[in-house]
């Protein structure tokens, strides 16, 4: 199959529901009439056979035990392939994949891991049986890319992939076709393109694309026409002439394998089988080094910030946040270095006697939902790089690997597996070489092993490694010489940690930007910065416009107003700490609480100016003098002040107590829960969050782990309400012992009592009061 | 969007009818509005019967609504997942906006279907009634989705019958009739902060 692949025009068969309608045997579970009826399933895949077709896809699109859970899959699956196999004469058959129906988490609740063991199932009972599998309508990346591994990693037959594409060019879960095209030929998938979405006119722009940029042969199978639905009946208007017409466009353009999806017949292939066998067309593919996320693709072709800030190296506080697991922090961290211009965000979770393979994996995931900017998965430890790198939504950029043979023979593969590019350090076992021409040899060498392992230039950067020029002065201009020669003589993209060129020195910035303006002149693609860091950034924009393009000038000169009137806007006002907190200003309260511990101790401050504030507006909220966003805000000002007070006490000194909070299994809106989160917070109490969907069992787990004061329940809808009597119950089974409280939309007094809750609030702020009251009992 | 419709923002952020609220607020709806023209990718699927379903037979609240009425369509519609994210990604630094944008988010989705539905080919129309009004099971919404095939719009849905984008709707629109809108037979109605204010949630 793979010789003809992508060298003469391929024809796959047609849709299968269309065809169980006609014959009036369409079922909510299609797959079980593999079973019950055998002969016209086989009926179904002859007509395409004789139609013309070269691939025979399976009646297994949904067999998969998140939509089959009861049933017999094995004996579903294995019936299937012997009813595709029942007529065929010389076409491949291949396993058919769908999407499992649920989201995967965080967004949904399905895990990537249970995701993936579901499409592992299905491979492992057709692999033996089939030619290659067809994994077809994914509109989520993430999912198609757990597929797209439960395939590869199982067994070695050829893998088709294919993605449903709307009228803006994108998938439901905004992913392009490039970025799509991207991440499947980096992971080795061996024919990329769309499948049902639209009608093959509509689908021109989305096809071309792919064409543009796949390096694989690009599959194509487009619905006939956009379906009106009629009593539950899709129907479709298209004619067979229309739809081949445009399909014999296509294959003018380069597409090498043809078929059709929802109400395509064996007419329709049969007119596109015209086209069987032609010499698929060569085609330009544009070549370049890109990484992604699932809905952002950045080009290393011109110069991309790389946000530094997820690093713990040097930063006290980001390293204290993983001990603690305090991911809020660190994803604050992941938005402030995207609005403030990063392309990109280096993630690094080594603190030393922490789980980082642990941490990488769970940090990734949240990010996947949190940032629309592509990582780069930075570690030593090749087993984090390897979780960041499998729970990563898109083509990441590895960091790092270096010219140990032990380094290359680790990390390439990995790099191959999950399709990510690689950042190569300029070093090998005897350390940092001192010349140029010596870090020049190992980048060739570190290009010629990645290049074995089929990791391509293209998928290759290098760093000619920053040194500190308070120790190694002389050294500095051969980083930079190396840089230069890796650019023109190898023509890969470049990086630089730029800023560790000044540990040691005074006046730091003014050294890092000297540095970061001759590295671009040098040819420096990603320095690697804190982009918060506006004399970094400028020296950037100042150098873009000055050797760049007219926008670039106009881009410089845009930002330098906007930096002169947010000055402006910030300028001090003469405000009280309690007036900066009632009002909801963040930043002001901060630097009153900065100037107040001057002259104050902070048991004043808390005393005397946060906790009366947080009464008055407490009781202006009840006496709807004020509304739930004046709340929050104050609440919010408030804990941005306990942040910078809580520094003055030992740790555990300022806090009140300990609240864990929690939205039950089942329901994913947390809204309401992190309300109740940002009002104790503002109080001073340490809060366990432990999000949404929430196992009992993780909650258990909480309590005996951080003997919290209080447990606090969320649910929004009656039918999550089951799920947290469940965890009520189960709670005071296993030993809780303090109270638990419950709160949410559809909750009140007398449902909170039947579900045995210990307390139920209306709203955020009782639930704070109810606490503050017990314990000046306890006092 | 209309000054009525900013009001329900504002019903839903617990505003009483009379309040007046500051211009941070409504400087974050402006906001929220303008994010979702840039965030929403708003999708709608429809269909049109003309006998009640079985589930809808078995449930007097639907009976009730579907009395008079001369078929009716079902419809399933979405914001869309990015709508989800960005929930997520502002909750991390902005609770203030989050709650506010939560709430334009849902009055958007109300609005965008109103207007997807006036372009509808049926006379008569009735208002949208979804699952969950008057006492009808949350998890009715499934049946309609499946129907629909919502899952091609990307509605999904948990274990526990929660929609996943969070900002879709499912619902049932009866051509003909008179029902009106109650909060007969609400869960919710005990206690209920808007019918303690003389108001209602809709």
């Amino acid at each position: 199959m793979l010789q003809k692949l992508g060298k003469e025009v391929m024809i796959f068969d047609g849709a299968f529901g269309t065809e169980l309608e006609k014959r009036g045997i369409m079922t909510k579970m299609p797959e079980l009439l593999n079973i019950t009826h055998k002969d016209q399933i086989a009926e179904i895949h002859k007509g395409y056979i004789d139609a013309g077709c070269d691939f025979i896809t399976t009646n297994t699109f949904g067999a998969n035990r998140i939509k089959m859970p009861d049933e017999d899959r094995k004996l579903v699956i294995e019936s299937a392939i012997e009813l595709a196999k029942r007529h065929r004469t010389t076409q491949y058959v291949m396993c058919d994949i769908g999407p499992l129906g649920k989201m995967l988490y965080p967004m949904g609740e399905l895990s990537f891991d249970e995701a993936y063991e579901a499409f592992k199932e299905i491979v492992l009972i057709a692999k033996d049986l089939v030619d290659g599998f067809i994994l077809e309508t994914f509109t989520d990346l993430y999912e198609l890319k757990c597929a797209l591994l439960a395939v590869k990693e199982n067994c070695n037959k050829p893998v088709f992939t294919t993605m449903t594409f709307d009228a803006t060019g994108h998938t439901l879960t905004g992913t392009s076709p490039r970025i799509m095209a991207e991440l499947m030929s980096n992971m080795g998938a061996d024919a990329i393109g769309v499948n049902c979405s639209l009608g093959p006119k509509d689908l021109k722009p989305i096809v071309a694309e792919f064409l543009q940029y796949c390096n694989k042969p690009v599959l194509v199978q487009p619905n006939r026409g956009i379906p009106t639905l009629r009593c539950g009946r899709a129907v479709y208007n298209l004619t067979t002439e229309e739809f081949a017409s445009v399909m014999h466009g296509f294959c003018d353009d380069g597409v090498a394998i043809l078929g059709g999806c929802c109400g395509t017949n064996p007419d329709f292939i049969r007119a596109i089988a015209a086209n069987k066998g032609k010499a698929v067309p060569k085609r330009e593919v544009v070549k370049q080094t890109v990484v992604t996320s699932a809905t952002r693709l950045v080009v290393l072709d011109k110069v991309q910030i790389c946000g530094e800030r997820i690093n713990p190296t040097g930063k006290k506080k980001l390293k204290e946040a993983i001990i603690n697991g305090d991911f809020d922090y660190i994803f604050k961290e992941a938005i402030k270095q995207e609005e403030a211009g990063a392309n990109l965000l280096d993630v690094n979770m080594g603190v030393p006697k922490t789980d980082d393979v642990t941490n990488m994996k769970n940090v990734v995931v949240r990010l996947n939902e949190i940032t629309n900017l592509p990582l780069q998965i930075d570690s030593s430890n090749p087993k984090a790089i390897e979780a960041g790198c499998r729970y990563y939504n898109g083509v990441p950029l590895i960091n790092s690997v270096n010219g140990n043979a032990d380094s290359m023979a680790t990390i390439f593969p990995i790099a191959q597996r999950y399709g990510a590019v690689v950042l190569g350090l300029t070093m090998d076992d005897a350390g940092i070489p001192q010349t140029a021409e010596e870090r020049f040899a190992i980048a060739e060498r570190i290009l010629a092993n990645a290049d074995k392992h089929g990791v391509g230039r293209h998928r290759m950067m290098m760093d000619t490694l920053t040194l500190t020029c308070s120790a190694q002065q002389p050294l500095i201009k051969e980083t930079l010489r190396a840089l230069r020669m890796v650019t023109q003589r190898l023509g890969v993209k470049t990086a630089l940690g730029v800023s560790n060129v000044s540990f040691g020195m005074p006046n730091r910035e003014l050294i890092n930007s000297t540095f970061l303006v001759m590295a671009l002149e040098n040819g420096l693609t990603m320095p690697i910065i804190n982009p918060c860091n506006a004399a970094m950034t400028n020296a950037i924009l100042a150098f873009n416009a000055l050797r760049g393009e007219s926008a670039d000038l106009d881009n410089f000169v845009n930002n330098a107003v906007a930096q002169e009137t947010a000055a402006l806007a910030a300028a001090p006002t003469q405000m009280t700490l309690g007036d900066a907190v009632r009002r909801g200003l963040k930043e002001d309260s901060v630097a009153l609480t900065q100037e107040a511990l001057q002259t104050q101790d902070p048991m004043t401050i808390i005393n005397e100016t946060l906790i009366p504030t947080l009464n008055e507006v407490g009781s202006d909220f009840e006496k709807q003098k004020i509304f739930l966003p004046q709340l929050i805000s104050a609440s919010e000002a408030c804990k941005e002040a306990f942040e910078i007070i809580k520094t003055r006490f030992s740790k555990e000194g300022a806090q009140k107590g300990t609240v864990v909070l929690a939205t039950v299994k089942g329901d994913v809106h947390d809204i309401g829960k992190n309300i109740v989160k940002v009002i104790f917070e503002s109080y001073g109490y340490r809060v366990i969050d432990l999000g949404k969907d929430t196992p009992k069992e993780v909650i258990r787990d909480a309590f005996f782990e951080h003997h919290p004061d209080v447990i606090g329940l969320s649910a929004l809808m009656t039918t999550t309400v089951i799920s947290m009597e469940e965890t009520i119950e189960y709670l005071k089974s296993e030993g809780v012992t303090c109270p638990i409280y419950v709160g949410g939309a559809v909750l009140n007094q007398q449902l909170a009592n039947e579900i045995h809750a210990d307390g139920y609030t209306k709203v955020a702020l009782e639930f704070v009061e109810a606490m503050e009251k017990r314990g000046e009992k306890q006092q | 969007m209309s000054d009525e419709r900013k009001l329900d923002i504002l019903k839903y952020l617990g505003y009483p009818k009379d309040a007046v609220p500051d211009e941070i607020v409504l400087g974050l709806i402006e906001r929220s509005l303008g994010e979702l023209d840039k965030q929403a990718r708003f999708q709608y699927v429809y269909d049109h019967y003309a006998e009640p379903l079985d589930f809808m037979v078995q449930n007097d609240a639907y009976v009730e609504y579907l009395k008079g009425a001369e078929g009716f369509i079902l419809c399933a519609t979405t914001l869309g997942i990015q709508v989800d994210r960005y929930i997520k990604r502002i909750e991390t630094v902005d609770m203030q906006y989050a709650v506010v944008f939560d709430a334009t988010a849902s009055v958007y989705l109300e609005e965008q279907a109103d207007e997807y539905e006036k372009s509808l080919p049926f006379e008569n129309k009735g208002f949208r009634f979804c699952p969950g009004y008057g006492g009808t099971p949350v998890t009715d919404s499934r049946a309609i989705a499946d129907k629909l095939r919502a899952h091609k719009i990307g509605i999904t849905f948990l274990e526990s019958g929660l929609m996943v984008p969070m900002k879709s709707m499912v619902g049932i629109i009866r051509l003909g009739g008179e029902s009106r809108k109650s909060c007969k037979g609400c869960v919710a109605a005990k206690g209920c902060p808007y019918l303690q204010q003389k108001t209602t949630c809709w």
